[in-house]
């Protein structure tokens, strides 16, 4: 599975403004909301589902990344974006340290393979230091594209 | 000069919906708790069963057959714990229908 699969690029959110978990995750299923890729009437339950699963223990996974995510019924395919705050944000993560890159996945109750696929890739990526380093630079939704993109072709490690 | 010791088993993924992030940050959790080296080998590759991105990586689903392979004074105690784990599923009951959507009150 690759990026262009599964992340809504017009849903990316390069500069989060966000300064808690709560706001980034609301800031990144507005966007998805935003791009049409979930119903506007679905936000907040996407939304607690996601805090819901965060308080089974966070999601960020250390090294500055968080993969907050959720199954939902109301969406018919995984869908997911990318925020990118240069400031980070606190989240529990595993090692304390503030997140800077988010992938957060809304994915069907029924479809657990594609929830694993993209988490696999997500981590095979940002397993190069160069890439994660890339993206916490990024500052536009085009440069974040752009990096999954190459991502994507095999520029940067597995 | 004491050879470290190699010790490798097989392994079956018995979660339903596979290594997800909780049963993969488990196994981390679990692996940590060890001086040996511990790699998961899996399809030809290998990966760092102290690291959650690696363990993500591997991507493994149900089923999937993985050798744990670890190396050092406490190689063997830390090959048969994980492999109870494995077969356990990570305390699947706990987790891997607790996110389910519609569960809200689950506590």
């Amino acid at each position: 599975m690759k990026f262009a699969d599964f992340v809504c690029a017009k849903s990316i959110q390069a500069q989060i403004a966000a300064e808690t978990k709560e706001e980034v995750i609301l800031e990144l299923v507005g966007a998805l909301v935003d791009s049409g890729s979930v119903k506007s009437d679905e936000k907040e339950s996407i939304v607690k589902a996601i805090m819901k699963r965060e308080e089974l223990g966070s999601t960020g996974i250390g090294r500055g990344i968080a993969v907050p995510h959720t199954k939902h019924p109301s969406v018919d395919q995984l869908v997911a974006t990318v925020g990118v705050s240069a400031s980070g944000v606190e989240f529990n993560s595993l090692d304390d340290a503030k997140v800077q890159i988010f992938f957060l996945l809304v994915s069907p109750p029924d479809r657990p393979g594609d929830h694993l696929r993209a988490l696999e890739n997500v981590a095979r990526q940002l397993r190069d230091s160069t890439f994660c380093r890339f993206l916490k630079q990024a500052t536009t939704s085009e440069e974040v594209c752009q990096l999954l993109e190459e991502a994507d072709n095999g520029q940067f490690g597995s | 000069m004491m050879a470290k010791e190699t010790v490798t088993c097989e392994v079956t993924v018995t979660n339903e919906q596979g290594l997800h992030l909780r049963p993969a940050d488990a196994l981390v959790q679990l692996a940590q708790k060890f001086d040996a080296d511990i790699e998961l080998l899996h399809d030809g590759a290998c990966f760092d069963a102290k690291s959650i991105l690696e363990v993500m990586a591997l991507g493994a689903g149900p089923g999937a057959q993985l050798v744990i392979q670890a190396r050092g004074l406490d190689a063997k105690q830390a090959v048969d714990l994980l492999a109870s784990a494995f077969q356990e599923g990570f305390d699947q009951v706990h987790s891997d229908n607790a996110d389910e959507c519609g569960q809200m009150g689950t506590d």
